[in-house]
């Protein structure tokens, strides 16, 4: 799965923002906020990755289990998914 | 060539109708000392702006299309539109934004009411903002002001920004986390699609906000909102 193209991810003082740019902005002309463990999802998944390597990406970064990173990926595709914003 | 000046940058306009080149009137330009932006407004620009809002006046197509090319331009520069009421007290500039219908002129009234001279308008709809030194941003009147045509060609530091919200009593609270509504204030500000443009306005945005006391002002229609409000923001 990845981020839909067209899409601009800034970070802004403690948080982060995604905006739509170029032909994405015709069909979202709203915001994404985003904490930092959302920008970091976000960002892994702009180059596209799989559900095991995004779990592998947040055991990595983050001092957690599987299990944990497990919940966390899944709660937040979920989130993307229902908004639109994955190719999957 | 017919050159106009809008927050210090200026313009090279082909207007097309009356109706633009009168509320253009007090902004033609008056130095000649650096190169114009050339803008017009196309035959296809004018189109799509007919097929957003079918029962506007081709006048009023061309002056929507017009600023927003201006504030496309206006990125380039250090600039951006705000939609809000803006007004000078004392000197210093007070931007007052809200979701549409909740009386930011209605409250920008109240100011003039309750300050009288101390009070100028600077633009009740759409001003725009430049940076013009680390961390300080200036508001500046243009022509595009809302129905009622206030505005004034003058600019004032910015001081505060307030979002205004309806409420039975009047109390004003201060946003200590820009970021918080950040969200809420860009979308007051015309957007580019171009990224390289979005990038820029975005960094501008948010040195402008992180730079400028935010408040959250819940008030009334009353003469006492006025009061209120200008004294929690004066700091």
């Amino acid at each position: 799965m990845k981020i839909k193209d067209g899409f601009m991810l800034r970070e802004l003082g403690d948080g982060f923002i995604a905006v739509a740019v170029g032909e994405r902005a015709a069909s979202f002309n709203g915001m994404v906020k985003l904490n930092a463990t959302g920008a970091f999802i976000w960002k892994t998944l702009e180059s596209g990755c799989d559900r095991d390597g995004l779990i592998r990406a947040l055991t990595d970064h983050y001092d957690i289990d599987a299990a944990k990173a497990a919940e966390a990926a899944d709660a937040f595709t979920a989130q993307l998914r229902k908004n639109g914003f994955l190719d999957e | 060539m017919s050159l106009y000046e809008f927050a210090g940058e200026l313009f090279d306009l082909e207007i097309r109708s009356e109706h633009v080149k009168r509320i253009c009137r007090g902004y033609e330009a008056q130095v000649y000392d650096r190169d114009a932006i050339p803008l017009f407004v196309s035959d296809e620009e004018l189109a799509y702006e007919r097929s957003l809002e079918p029962l506007g006046t081709d006048g009023l197509f061309e002056e929507t299309a017009l600023y927003r090319k201006i504030c496309r331009h206006m990125i380039d520069a250090g600039g951006f539109v705000f939609h809000s009421s803006a007004l000078a007290l004392d000197g210093k500039g007070y931007l007052f934004t809200a979701v549409s219908g909740t009386g930011k002129s209605t409250h920008t009234r109240l100011w003039r009411q309750a300050f009288g001279k101390r009070v100028t308008m600077i633009n009740d709809d759409k001003p725009l903002i430049k940076k013009t030194g680390e961390g300080v941003f200036r508001v500046y009147g243009t022509p595009w002001c809302g129905k009622e045509g206030i505005q004034n060609n003058t600019s004032v530091p910015v001081a505060a920004i307030a979002i205004l919200e309806r409420a039975e009593r009047n109390t004003v609270t201060r946003v200590t986390d820009p970021s918080k509504a950040f969200p809420v204030l860009f979308n007051q500000t015309y957007r580019p699609r171009d990224p390289a443009a979005m990038g820029r306005l975005l960094d501008l945005f948010a040195e402008w906000i992180h730079a400028t006391p935010l408040y959250i002002l819940r008030v009334n229609m009353d003469p006492e909102a006025a009061y209120v409000a200008m004294e929690g923001m004066k700091g």
